[in-house]
């Protein structure tokens, strides 16, 4: 009998060839994947994970500058453990970290404010809020310097012109506003960039969800809960991600005011790792500190990247 | 990376100069007939890389080293590339990761204790001293040999002379206001120059109360001052044995010695019992401090002498007519060592070179270190920044109405002190010394914090 088109035999070869065809493409799709990724995966391993496994391998050292390293197993952490000044780093690094905090409170209140149709000459405002963020840190850094110089500055003039106090304030000089002074100059610094990122956020939100929410009779406060939020959620959550672990890692601008002092009452974590590193020659005792900054980072993020998972799962993302 | 120093230079533009610096006595071998006349010794195809960090200290010296480039490139026709540097770049990472990296100088200028960390490129300059040198100029300098193995004592080759003693800073003469002395009434002929650290106080408390000022002087808490002015000094002062950071042999440290314990209780009193410095000092820098005591806020601040270049800038006037003048440092009461002062001289190292032009690289940074101890040159840059190494041009110093150098000369003494030169001797007398002397300053128990300095400097020597 002759085969026709119709016969299982000859049907079923398109479909085969289909199948095939389709993962073909397939195979083909995840080269093409594999080869997009590789440059980032080469980046990551050499660039990133092989220094991160060396760190903890030099952490395990004695690793002098310029001088033979010598194996001292776990002698840097119980040294960093046991120094008069790892809680004060620790709590100095905490404190610093806080300067996300403000630097979110600062750029809500700005890109709400700048969100409001009275507002005028919005294009000027927002080119002002950035100039702190478009100057390097340790310019900003030597402009509070100099503001807050107790002999010459501005903030310390005005303070005392209006009575709020009666002497100059050494703000350097004190253990507690050295770290606060830092935190919040850091703050001031940084805050345009999530100024930046929740503004854009907020424009994308669509007008109706608002004109629908007020005819449901929302106040402010309500739409600001029930549109707002949900919508600048994800971006927020990003940027502190972002910010926090950028904060963490920060040296120039608190080194710059406060040098790691008085003691080292300023000496955040990122700053006593470059103290050993570039200042001691002590390899081994900085990459020792870089793993406790390692830790504080990874614990101080977690809430956050969970969060955000969270958000993710929530919008379908 | 390396900057290159432009050898242009008009006539007008040499004159404009070299008749400013005059204005302040300061002359180099620059003159009119080398800058536009006919090479004079041939090292022309030969180009070396200078690192200078002099020039970092004020305009003036910036200025003269600039002339002195200049002047050695009209005399031997070798290109002489300049960068120019910061002591942060040598304190920091910037000169370590370099010389490691292969990115080297020819020659270059350096505070003398903070070079032992790349003292395996450096070439030794003892041939060059002996044989190829003005005896004028060698017996000049001969008093820093010792001085200079001293430093490198703890060196199995300490008597190879890797650098070259240039200016001499010296730790450290002080300021003085001759206005708020006539202010509070005191008579200055008969208080000056500063006898010991009671007459300090006593002479610092009546200008408080007389003449306004606040805080009329101020000992520094900050990373780089705390240990590297005033203090080291009155602590040798009680005891030269016990004054370095480490001991003869550097095997331990010696802050735990009663010089130590008494010459930090006095730097703290000052601030903490008599209330003389302002409530900056845990973070104050003797730059801030000759800043206030320009502005005529402080009356009596220690400071290196290369704040001269500053004052000449700013001040002049008060400087010419004597009503800033510098006195020498004193001893603390009861101190009877003879010394008060410890010396960190500003040298010049030729570092190793390679390959077959090596030796003439070489034999150029030589020819240009010399350039830099002819007489005139030492004058002029020691009248900015320091004594001239070369003990034979000190007396043609004096007589300057703010009496800088015989403050210095007076400073220096016979017997003067020279910082340890160990590897790690950034680590001993700043980043490992100055939290606990910020502490100190804060409150914290003098011999409870010597004690903690000395067990991470001990440690760090055992490690």
């Amino acid at each position: 009998m002759a085969r026709t088109i119709d016969s299982p035999a000859v049907k079923g070869r398109p479909e085969r060839d289909r199948t095939r065809r389709q993962r073909s493409a397939l195979v083909e799709d995840r080269w093409l994947i594999f080869v997009f990724l590789l440059p980032t995966t080469l980046f990551m391993l050499f660039l990133l994970w092989l220094p991160f496994l060396q760190g903890i391998w030099m952490s395990l050292h004695n690793w002098p500058f310029m001088g033979e390293p010598s194996w001292r197993g776990l002698g840097n952490y119980r040294d960093f453990l046991t120094a008069d000044y790892f809680w004060t780093s620790i709590e100095a690094t905490l404190i610093y970290s806080l300067s996300t905090l403000f630097q979110l409170i600062l750029a809500l209140a700005a890109a709400l404010a700048l969100k409001q149709a009275f507002v005028p000459a919005k294009p000027l405002l927002r080119g002002v809020m950035l100039i702190a963020y478009a100057m390097p840190p340790v310019v900003v850094g030597a402009i509070w310097l100099f503001l807050l110089d107790p002999s010459l500055g501005m903030i310390t003039y005005y303070l005392i012109e209006f009575g709020i106090i009666d002497f100059p304030i050494y703000w350097f000089a004190d253990n507690t506003w050295a770290k606060w002074t830092i935190t919040l100059v850091a703050a001031w610094t940084f805050w345009p960039f999530m100024f930046l990122i929740i503004l854009s956020s907020l424009q994308a939100i669509p007008q109706s969800q608002y004109e629908l929410a007020e005819v449901y009779g929302a106040n402010l406060w309500q739409r600001f809960l029930t549109v707002t939020w949900p919508n600048i959620q994800g971006a927020i959550l990003v940027v502190v991600i972002l910010r926090l672990a950028f904060n963490l890692a920060k040296i120039d601008q608190p080194f710059q005011l406060a040098g790691g002092g008085p003691g080292y009452e300023t000496s955040v974590l990122s700053i006593l790792m470059y103290r050993f590193a570039f200042m001691s020659g002590d390899f081994g005792m900085a990459f020792t500190v870089g793993m406790f900054l390692v830790v504080v980072t990874v614990i101080l993020l977690a809430p956050f990247a969970i969060l955000y998972q969270r958000h993710l799962r929530q919008v379908g993302g | 990376m390396l900057r290159q120093f432009t050898t242009a230079q008009s006539r007008r533009t040499f004159l404009k100069r070299s008749s400013a610096l005059a204005a302040l006595g300061i002359t180099t071998s620059l003159t009119p007939d080398l800058a536009f006349g006919q090479a004079k010794t041939d090292l022309s195809g030969v180009e070396i890389d200078y690192w200078n960090m002099i020039g970092v200290q004020n305009k003036i010296v910036r200025q003269i080293s600039e002339d002195i480039v200049t002047a050695f490139q009209q005399k031997t026709g070798c290109k002489v590339n300049v960068t120019w540097n910061g002591y942060g770049d040598i304190i920091g990472p910037k000169y370590r990761t370099n010389f490691t990296g292969g990115i080297q100088p020819t020659v270059m200028d350096t505070s003398s204790r903070w070079v032992n960390q790349l003292r395996e490129f450096l070439y030794p300059l003892n041939d060059y001293i002996n044989n190829d040198w003005d005896a004028a100029s060698r017996d000049g300098v001969a008093w820093m040999v010792p001085l200079s193995e001293e430093e490198n004592r703890g060196f199995p080759d300490k008597d190879q002379l890797y650098g070259l003693a240039f200016n001499i800073v010296m730790q450290a003469p002080y300021l003085v206001r001759r206005d708020h002395f006539e202010q509070a009434g005191i008579d200055f002929d008969a208080n000056y120059p500063i006898r010991d650290t009671d007459h300090f106080i006593e002479l610092c408390k009546e200008i408080q109360a007389k003449a306004g000022v606040p805080y009329p002087t101020e000992v520094y808490g900050k990373i780089w001052d705390f240990g590297d002015t005033q203090l080291n000094g009155w602590i040798r002062s009680l005891s030269i044995e016990d004054s370095d950071f480490l001991n003869a042999d550097w095997t331990r440290s010696n802050a735990r010695s009663d010089a130590w314990k008494q010459g930090c209780q006095f730097y703290v009193d000052v601030f903490r019992e008599h209330e003389l410095s302002s409530p900056n000092a845990p973070q104050s820098t003797d730059e801030e401090a000759v800043d206030q005591f320009i502005l005529g806020r402080k009356s009596i601040v220690h400071c290196d002498i290369l704040n001269r270049g500053t004052l000449l800038d700013r001040i002049p006037e008060q400087v010419a007519d004597g009503t800033v003048m510098w006195g020498p440092h004193f001893p603390m009461t009861g101190g009877t060592s003879g010394s008060q002062c410890f010396i960190g001289p500003n040298s010049f190292y030729i570092v190793r070179q390679e390959g077959p032009d090596a030796e003439i690289k070489q034999q150029a940074a030589w020819e240009f270190i010399k350039e830099w101890f002819l007489p005139e040159n030492m004058s002029a840059v020691g009248k900015s920044s320091g004594l001239p190494a070369r003990r034979d041009l000190w007396d043609q110093l004096k007589g300057e109405p703010d009496r800088w150098a015989e403050a210095s000369i007076a400073t220096v003494g016979e017997n003067p002190g020279m910082w340890t030169g160990h590897a790690r001797s950034v680590d001993f007398q700043y980043n490992l010394l100055a939290p606990h002397g910020q502490r100190m300053l804060q409150g914290a128990s003098v011999e409870e914090e010597l004690e903690a300095y000395a067990d991470e400097v001990d440690k760090s020597l055992a490690g």
